[in-house]
């Protein structure tokens, strides 16, 4: 055994026994024929010569000693190896008919193992088992050595197999446990890349001994070795620091994924519970709304109609005029008070929740909101929508109001805007909502703020496009000194009915079922002066 | 031979408020029946024939402007009688062949006048009088509610 040994299977590194000596002076003077013995080497080369010569050495010198070989290499290997074997005076083809040269083509016999891309532990033992058997039964006394050379791995590394070739490693060291033999495994360096540090690394750990290429054993110095193992060191450790920062860019890799999925999932909740809270408000106001129609309303119409029904009996009774004047008086201005009342309430409920849209859908309550709208704030409202505009599901059609009343807010409050056009169509399956000022338009450090920071408050622009994204749609805004254009998009069936029904799986009305007299009300021709 | 008008509301107040209104101007005219739905409109108008339907538009499960098209088919003289007030509103009405439409909190003074005008073959989509002195409301009330709501 030489003084400089690999210590561990696989590891590159020289060892020293002696304390005393400098670990450089160290320099091995291997004979690295002296691994001949039993084990599973691996012999890295770069040239073919270098290897037939090694392994010309490594099989003459187990037939000489009367053992038995066989080979398992690619054509051109085994014939360089016979020119060896020939060159150092053996009759290989004696040899070869008594049985104890065996050889067998690589890629051949290695096709015989594959099963499903993976060589099979069966196949293995049965084909080269029985050839090592057969190989040492032929051997000249029982003792003698059988030496084994190998390329199949080789061939498997080099088709891109690393995986599948570790795994014939392994057979070979299953193999050895019932088999004595000495196994030679042979790689050109050439397969191996950079990337491949942890293959390789792999790959010599399936070995007792990795025994260095071409240019080791023709060193003469020992400075020369040193030199050498040392350059083999700092490819281990160049390949050991690779796969480190490969491993550690993986967990950074992974760990950003995460990151990146909990992102995902922590703005698909918040999309979620936006989406929420908008839909609550929503059933908030509608509610609010309906009721204070309904029931303050109504009570307050009544009370309208009953005050309005004391009036010509207080102003009509004579010889009451001076009490009946003051009377008459204070229910004038309870009538006003009534009426005024009256129309706050109206109002509130209109703003609140939008009359008839649930009824007529948008093509309805939108010109009605705006005459309010109008009424309220000076600015001149036009409305354009085609006559097949169809009605929407119900939380579209809310939306699409809402982003409408949002924008007109928006150009009573910011635009000094006198007129406002609101166009809505429909194209190929997406709904288009439009609000247009000819107002001064948003200063451009706003709408630089609100496209950078869309969640401020300020203009609403948030929880425009949030009802719009709500539905798979987008909010745009274009502004100029011209004036500003909100145009709100969102996805819709296609045109179900263009009357004031709903699309059939959002009606929440049974009477819809039976007849459609929405679909009457705008289509019905006027009657009105007959009879 | 008296008038007979078919009042339909889901609000009691309201239904009282109109009898008020007939018992002191027209004492002559009958409600012949009352209904606080759509649905039963139609069921009483078949069974009482009126000459009109006193309408109101937003009730449980049908609602005034889906009953409308069903009573006129049956050649009745419908008029809605509605707390909103909205051109939008009066022209759908107007579109969809119904005889006229009152404002509740006008209903004292242009209730009678519009089921003479439809009794006598014409229609009542209100009087130009009543929409003077309306263009001042709406700015200045409510601003308190209003703001804390965010509408304009």
């Amino acid at each position: 055994m030489s003084e400089a040994r690999l210590q561990r299977p696989g590891r590159i590194c020289v060892s020293a026994k002696t304390a005393s000596f400098e670990p450089w002076f160290l320099a091995p003077e291997i004979n690295w024929r002296e691994h001949d013995c039993d084990g599973h080497g691996v012999q890295l080369y770069t040239e073919d010569s270098f290897l037939l010569g090694e392994m010309g050495g490594f099989i003459g010198r187990t037939l000489e000693s009367g053992g038995a070989a066989i080979v398992i290499a690619t054509e051109s290997h085994r014939q360089g190896l016979e020119k060896q074997l020939q060159s150092r005076g053996m009759d290989t083809a004696i040899a070869t008919e008594k049985g104890r040269l065996v050889t067998l083509d690589a890629a051949e016999t290695l096709s015989k193992l594959m099963v499903e891309g993976y060589p099979d532990a069966g196949c293995f033992t049965e084909v080269v088992g029985d050839a090592i058997s057969r190989a040492k039964s032929a051997a000249v006394n029982e003792d003698s050595r059988v030496a084994a050379f190998g390329e199949m791995v080789a061939l498997l590394w080099a088709e891109g197999k690393p995986d599948a070739a570790i795994h014939l490693e392994q057979l070979w060291i299953d193999l050895a446990r019932t088999h004595r033999f000495s196994l030679r495994c042979a790689y050109p360096m050439n397969v191996f890349r950079h990337e491949d540090a942890d293959g390789f690394l792999k790959m010599c750990a399936q070995h007792s001994d990795v025994i260095p290429a071409d240019g080791y054993s023709r060193l003469l110095t020992n400075e020369d070795r040193l030199r050498n193992i040392a350059a083999l060191q700092q490819t281990e450790q160049a390949y050991l620091t690779l796969q480190a920062a490969q491993k550690e860019l993986e967990r950074q890799i992974a760990e950003k994924m995460e990151t990146q999925e909990k992102l995902e999932a922590s703005e698909r909740s918040l999309r979620n519970l936006s989406g929420r809270l908008l839909r609550m408000q929503d059933e908030e106001r509608r509610h609010i709304g309906r009721e204070l129609h309904d029931t303050i309303g109504q009570y307050l119409a009544a009370l309208k109609m009953g005050l309005d029904l004391m009036k010509p009996e207080i102003e009509g009774k004579p010889g009451m005029e001076s009490n009946g004047n003051r009377a008459a008086e204070q229910l004038g201005v309870c009538i006003h008070l009534a009426d005024e009342s009256i129309t706050e309430v109206r109002t509130m409920s209109y703003l609140l929740y939008p009359p008839m849209l649930e009824e007529m859908g948008l093509k309805t309550a939108v010109p009605w909101y705006l005459e309010g709208f109008s009424k309220r704030s000076g600015i001149r409202a036009t409305f354009e929508i085609p006559d097949t505009f169809p009605r929407l599901p119900r939380d579209l059609e809310l939306s699409i109001f809402r982003v409408i009343q949002e924008s007109l807010t928006n150009v009573l409050r910011h635009s000094a805007s006198a007129t406002v056009h609101i166009r809505m169509a429909i194209q190929n399956g997406t709904v288009f909502a439009e609000v247009k000022d000819m107002g001064k338009g948003i200063p451009l450090a706003i709408l630089q703020f609100a496209h950078d920071a869309p969640d401020a408050p300020g203009i609403g622009l948030h929880g425009m496009s949030e009802r719009m994204r709500q539905f798979g749609g987008n909010l745009e805004l274009l502004s100029s000194e011209e004036g500003t254009t909100v145009t709100a998009t969102a996805p819709c069936e296609e045109a179900v009915s263009t009357g004031t029904s709903r699309p059939s799986s959002h009606c929440h009305d049974a009477a819809d079922s039976a007849i459609s007299p929405r679909l009457a009300l705008l289509h019905r021709p006027e009657v009105g002066n007959a009879r | 031979m008296p008038v007979r008008i078919l009042l339909v509301d889901d609000h009691e107040v309201i239904r009282q408020g109109v009898r008020s209104i007939f018992r002191d101007s027209r004492p002559a005219w009958e409600i012949c029946g009352e209904a606080a739905t759509g649905e039963e409109a139609i069921q009483a108008a078949k069974a009482l024939a009126p000459d009109v339907v006193l309408l109101d538009i937003t009730m449980p499960v049908m609602g005034g402007l889906e009953a409308a098209p069903h009573l006129i088919k049956l050649g009745y003289q419908v008029l809605i009688f509605t707390m909103h007030e909205s051109e939008t509103l009066s022209d759908e009405i107007r579109k969809a062949g119904i005889h006229g439409y009152v404002q509740k909190s006008q209903a004292t003074r242009d209730l009678i006048f519009a089921i003479e005008s439809v009794l006598d073959g014409g229609t009542f989509f209100g009087r130009e009088a009543k929409l003077e002195g309306k263009q001042d409301t709406g700015l200045k009330r409510g601003p308190f509610l209003r703001t804390a709501f965010g509408f304009c």
